[in-house]
């Protein structure tokens, strides 16, 4: 079997280790007799892994995609410039929910994932005690990106769970650009132990079979053979909970997390209020303006005075155009339902009516545009001034919206105009606007 | 030649070009945070993911889960095996709800309301998230009771 001839290629020779450090005394965590629970084995670290891999790889992907959909290549759009090559596909804007699927899930999934992994460090801990401490290079090599495998799940994890809560005091640092970073230093290593661990995993499941630990109850459940993994204990106590005890807890805590929040991503519908525990899922009112906003006026130091009558949009092409929002208003106009996606997970679905901007691109005399400078009357955020693709500019969707539900926008929700375009992310819709330039060649 | 390379290195030439890539490439993942202005918050986050959990919150956790196991025991041989299903009726539940709070707390105790209010718009009333944390617990509770009393019956 090819596994077979990896792993063992892979696997540190044994004969070959010899310790280069001296090793921790044997007291304590240390002693290996110390781990007396009998439900640590390959078994059970094999299939937590296979579930943190599905879940944590959603996560991972879902993850690099939301960077994909702020078209990073593109103006002053990328939020962090490491491996800005990568991303050289502009992001569609088909189907209108992708971005609210993918967020929500990248949320979601990472929730859920949360207490997968505490079980799965839960499970290898005796690992972190092994002595010698180093016995090769190559174990120490292993060793180190265990510590930044570790470090790195949980940092995301933990960052991402604050994020999402606007706690930022406690972060101290700009999230977005150090998630990403982070995020990189976790799929480095993760790739490592994959490779590393892969032939272990898939022979710990052959030999014990996918679901037979399962049909252990508590009193039946023994420890696997000593000789299959260093998180074997060596002197097992009685178990206090069978596997399938141990992992249905497991499931019922990501169950819980993700369930109690889930409904925050869904874009419309009463389940919306079964987000229990997550900060967006809270009923807003029924006006045509009730809906969650990513950042009120006032938080973006947008005054009256600023959206008044005295407002203009300035748009830029071959030609330059000066609009009141009444003349915008007495252009041809088009509604749509389409969702905002919000980077934090959360969704909403609304009627937006507004000026397409293939109109505004063809009364500029810049319908072959390349790309759209969106610019906000917001200073100082990093997302005062988007640019957006070609392929946003020529969807008959994408608006500069006046009106949602029927109504005039709110100040909160972008008054005097703002973008709607299908499956940007939500902080890419800008409010607020005051110009837009068409890119021509 | 590859039997020497073995024993300095301690496993074969694929797996240091394997480690080496990947350790690489989260090389280049670590600086582009460590050279940023706030690496210092950074780094301080790192340091604490690498040994947080490890270190500290498993200790806690698991001198929790033996202090009632310990009880158990002492309800002696008869009580001892109700015991035992009992303490699980217990953790379950309890590890959900703690799980649950180490997620949400800054929103259950309202740690971020201030930027909430403003971001959202509306007010985080200190306690919303709490009272919702409180309701999730007991019927956690509630239900690892009913389950305990149908496995009693079934018994």
């Amino acid at each position: 079997m090819r596994v077979n001839r990896l792993s063992r290629a892979l696997r540190s020779a044994e004969d070959a280790r010899r310790p280069p450090l001296p090793d921790p005394p044997e007291v304590g965590p240390f002693r290996r007799d110390a781990w007396r629970s009998p439900l640590r084995g390959p078994w059970l670290s094999s299939v937590l892994s296979v579930a943190l891999l599905v879940l944590l790889g959603i996560v991972v992907l879902t993850g690099f995609l939301s960077h994909a959909a702020y078209d990073p290549g593109l103006g002053q759009n990328a939020t962090s410039d490491a491996l800005k090559g990568l991303y050289f596909f502009a992001w569609p804007t088909d189907p209108s929910w992708l971005y609210a699927l993918t967020q929500g899930l990248h949320v979601v999934c990472g929730l859920a994932a949360i207490p997968v992994l505490l079980a799965k460090l839960w499970a290898v801990i005796p690992k972190l005690y092994e002595r010698p401490a180093v016995a090769s290079i190559s174990h120490g090599l292993e060793r180190l990106s265990l510590a930044l495998l570790v470090g790195s799940s949980l940092f995301l994890v933990a960052t991402g769970v604050l994020n999402i809560q606007y706690w930022y005091a406690g972060l101290g640092f700009n999230f977005t650009p150090v998630h990403y970073a982070a995020a990189l230093v976790f799929v480095g290593v993760l790739v490592l132990h994959v490779v590393l661990k892969l032939p272990i995993v898939a022979s710990a499941l052959t030999d014990d079979g996918v679901l037979r630990p399962l049909r252990a109850g508590r009193r039946e459940t023994r420890a696997p053979a000593l000789e299959r993994s260093l998180s074997v204990a060596t002197q097992p106590a009685e178990a206090t909970i069978s596997r399938r005890g141990f992992l249905g807890a497991v499931g019922l805590g990501s169950v819980t997390l993700a369930g109690l929040a889930a409904g925050q991503s869904l874009v419309g519908g009463y389940l919306r209020e079964t987000a229990l525990l997550a900060p967006r899922g809270r009923a807003l009112g029924t006006g045509p303006n009730d809906f969650p906003v990513n950042q009120t006026a006032r938080a973006a130091g947008i005054t009256p005075a600023l959206t008044g009558a005295d407002w203009r949009l300035t748009v830029h092409g071959r030609r330059r155009l000066v609009l009141s929002r009444d003349e915008l208003l007495s252009l041809p106009l088009s509604t749509h339902r389409l969702p905002i996606g919000c980077v934090e997970g959360w969704s909403t679905l609304e009627a937006w009516t507004g000026v397409p901007l293939h109109g505004l691109a063809e009364l500029a005399g810049a319908r072959d545009s390349e790309e759209l400078v969106v610019e906000s009357i917001e200073r100082g955020s990093p997302y005062g001034r988007v640019s957006l693709s070609r392929g946003k500019l020529v969807d008959s969707r994408s608006l500069l919206a006046l009106r949602v539900n029927g109504a005039d926008l709110s100040p909160d929700h972008g008054y005097p105009a703002r973008i709607i375009v299908p499956a940007l992310p939500g902080v890419h819709n800008t409010k607020w606007v005051r110009a837009l330039t068409f890119r021509v060649a | 030649m590859r039997d020497s390379f073995r024993r300095a290195y301690g496993a074969e030439p694929l797996h240091l070009l394997v480690a080496l890539a990947t350790l690489a490439f989260a090389g280049f993942g670590f600086v582009t945070a460590a050279a940023r202005p706030d690496r210092l918050a950074f780094l301080l986050w790192f340091g604490g993911a690498v040994i947080g959990h490890d270190l500290v919150l498993f200790w806690l956790y698991a001198a929790v889960r033996r202090g009632l196991e310990r009880t158990g025991r002492r309800l002696g041989p008869g009580g001892r095996e109700r015991a035992m299903r009992a303490i699980n009726h217990l953790t379950v539940p309890a590890f959900v709800s703690a799980l649950l709070l180490l997620v949400w707390f800054p929103l259950i105790f309202g740690l971020g309301a201030p930027v909430y209010e403003r971001r959202a718009g509306i007010p985080l009333d200190p306690d919303l998230y709490l009272g919702r944390w409180l309701l999730v617990t007991a019927a956690l509770f509630s239900g690892s009771a009913v389950v305990y009393l149908a496995r009693l019956r079934r018994a």
